[in-house]
């Protein structure tokens, strides 16, 4: 009976805790290329997930007005953090899913003068950006590993 | 070396990194969907053959991306999508009713065109390089550059060649797609041949390949043998050409591009032989000339043939009247270093070759240099009196010693005696 007592106690003080589901891969073979709509929204088709991207288009260009001309590349690596930027982004925003949003995790400066024609590569443990002839950028959630600004 | 070897190694494969992922996968979907596009429209053998080439080809490009594709193409994978493309390409072909290996035939054909029209663009390139090296060594006469451009020559000749005779298996094997008659062909596929020849730059690397062989006439002075070889090239390409060209002339209609592509590759091909003819007959000229041997100046078979008759005959002549060593010995120049030595191994089967000259008037010729042998030489009946005059003085001599051995004993004798 001692006993019993004490198995339950272990089980109920893990489903407290949160279990960890160990190793998990996240990371997207390729990257997703995503066109924002008139009302900052973007979607992605293949993993069916959608959001809005008007806030960082605000903070990087300084104008809501002619979203639709953006077109956003997002990537996701081993750990599941996002990785997003566009063409005339001067940083990198590492995303992670929240209730019913995603958050910046942390912003990354990749190139003070703005990207011109960036993309995203899964490189485990890395993401590498590049961008037309600049050397390659390999970056994580916790910044920039070779290369950039 | 070894550490320069390792960077190169190291740059090319960062370079090869720095492509995009996406991009690759995208240009796969797009050249996929190309495929089934062309398979849905596929009407013809040569279609089909066309469409499995391109499905190796899309293979054999992504093969490196093969890990990358099998994840991003979901849910096929790379395999699974080459498959698909190869599934749906077999259904057409049974509709069609088209048999396998004509397909794989055609699919050989096709990369084998590829290949060609790759070696004849590299090729084209190095033999631009090696002409402006021999234009630019051609004002130099000094002795060490006079063996290097005799070096280059060659080396371009040999260039020029492998280039010409690429282009002709690439016409080669584009024709043989279509196992018929070019006249029987149906409108569709004289199409799909058309565009092919021009996806092959068929009449550009003709034309190119003229215009290097004209200016190689131009770029330097040539030796006898160098002449003799670009004469011989210049037929085998006419010979090659006006097989192609009737065919390539019988599927475009008059007026059309290909018809006068066509018959601007017959102008410049004349333009081509009217050249190198006259550099032959100029050279050919020069072999008795350089020599000291005044044969009237000839630019056709016949007249080469009344000269060097009429050279010949006016050598008897003089022999006749006068015999001497000088003459015989001229006479053997000719015959040796001239006549056997360069004329009749290098010049005349070209001639003949040529239509220039029959085999009879060759023989006719050579009877004649024998003729004019028969004249100068020493006669041989001199030789033999001589040889008989030398053999009876020893023979006379001979018998005056035995006559004497005969008289000598019954002097002795007498001797005794007293």
């Amino acid at each position: 009976m001692q006993y019993f007592f004490l198995v339950l106690f272990v089980v109920a003080l893990a489903g407290c805790s949160g279990m960890l589901l160990k190793p998990a891969e996240f990371a997207w073979p390729v990257e997703s290329v995503m066109t924002v709509d008139s009302k900052g929204m973007v979607q992605e088709d293949r993993y069916s997930m959608s959001f809005s991207v008007k806030p960082i288009l605000l903070e990087e260009t300084g104008d809501t007005m002619r979203m639709s001309r953006h077109t956003v590349r997002m990537i996701r690596d081993d750990r599941g953090y996002y990785f997003l930027t566009a063409a005339k982004f001067k940083n990198v925003y590492v995303l992670t899913a929240d209730d019913g949003a995603l958050k910046v995790a942390t912003k990354i400066l990749v190139k003070e003068t703005g990207l011109d024609n960036p993309a995203f590569n899964q490189r485990p443990p890395y993401i590498q950006v590049l961008n037309e002839k600049d050397k390659p950028v390999l970056i994580s959630r916790d910044g920039i590993h070779q290369g950039g600004r | 070396m070894r550490t320069l070897v390792g960077l190169l190694v190291f740059v090319s494969f960062a370079l090869a990194q720095e492509k995009s992922d996406y991009q690759v996968v995208q240009e796969f979907q797009v050249k996929y969907k190309a495929i089934q596009k062309a398979t849905e429209a596929a009407a013809t053998v040569q279609d089909c053959g066309s469409i499995a080439y391109s499905i190796n080809e899309l293979e054999r490009e992504n093969a490196d991306y093969k890990k990358l594709l099998d994840k991003s193409l979901y849910p096929d994978g790379f395999e699974g999508k080459i498959q698909n493309a190869r599934l749906q390409l077999r259904l057409t072909q049974d509709k069609l009713g088209v048999i396998e290996d004509q397909v794989n035939r055609i699919a050989e054909l096709r990369a084998q065109v590829d290949l060609l029209s790759e070696q004849v663009s590299q090729l084209s390139g190095e033999n631009s390089s090696l002409l402006k090296q021999i234009q630019k060594m051609s004002s130099d006469k000094s002795k060490a550059t006079i063996d290097s451009l005799q070096g280059l020559i060659s080396k371009l000749q040999a260039g020029i060649r492998q280039r010409d005779q690429l282009i002709f298996a690439l016409v080669d094997s584009l024709f043989l797609q279509y196992d018929k008659d070019v006249a029987s062909l149906k409108d569709v596929e004289k199409q799909s041949l058309v565009g092919k020849i021009e996806k092959g730059n068929v009449f550009t690397s003709i034309k190119k390949s003229i215009r290097d062989n004209v200016e190689f006439l131009d770029a330097a002075s040539f030796t006898g043998k160098d002449v003799a070889e670009m004469a011989k090239q210049q037929r085998k390409f006419e010979v090659q050409w006006q097989g192609f060209g009737k065919k390539l002339a019988a599927i475009y209609a008059t007026g059309k591009k290909g018809a006068n592509e066509v018959a601007q590759i017959d102008t410049m091909l004349a333009d081509w032989g009217r050249k190198t003819k006259g550099i032959f007959w100029h050279q050919l000229n020069l072999q008795f000339r350089d020599r000291g041997f005044a044969v009237k100046e000839f630019s056709s078979g016949n007249q080469f043939n009344d000269h060097i008759q009429e050279f010949i005959d006016g050598e008897i002549t003089v022999a006749a009247k006068a015999k001497s060593d000088e003459l015989y010995k001229r006479y053997v120049i000719f015959s040796d270093s001239v006549w056997r030595g360069d004329v009749k191994p290098g010049w005349l089967p070209l001639l003949v070759d040529r239509g220039e000259l029959s085999d009879s008037q060759v023989q006719a010729l050579d009877d004649k240099v024998d003729e004019w042998r028969k004249t100068v030489q020493p006669p041989q009946t001199i030789m033999y009196i001589l040889i008989a005059l030398v053999l009876g003085l020893i023979a006379w001599f001979a018998y005056k010693r035995m006559q004497k051995g005969k008289a000598a004993p019954p002097a002795a004798s007498s001797a005794t005696k007293s």
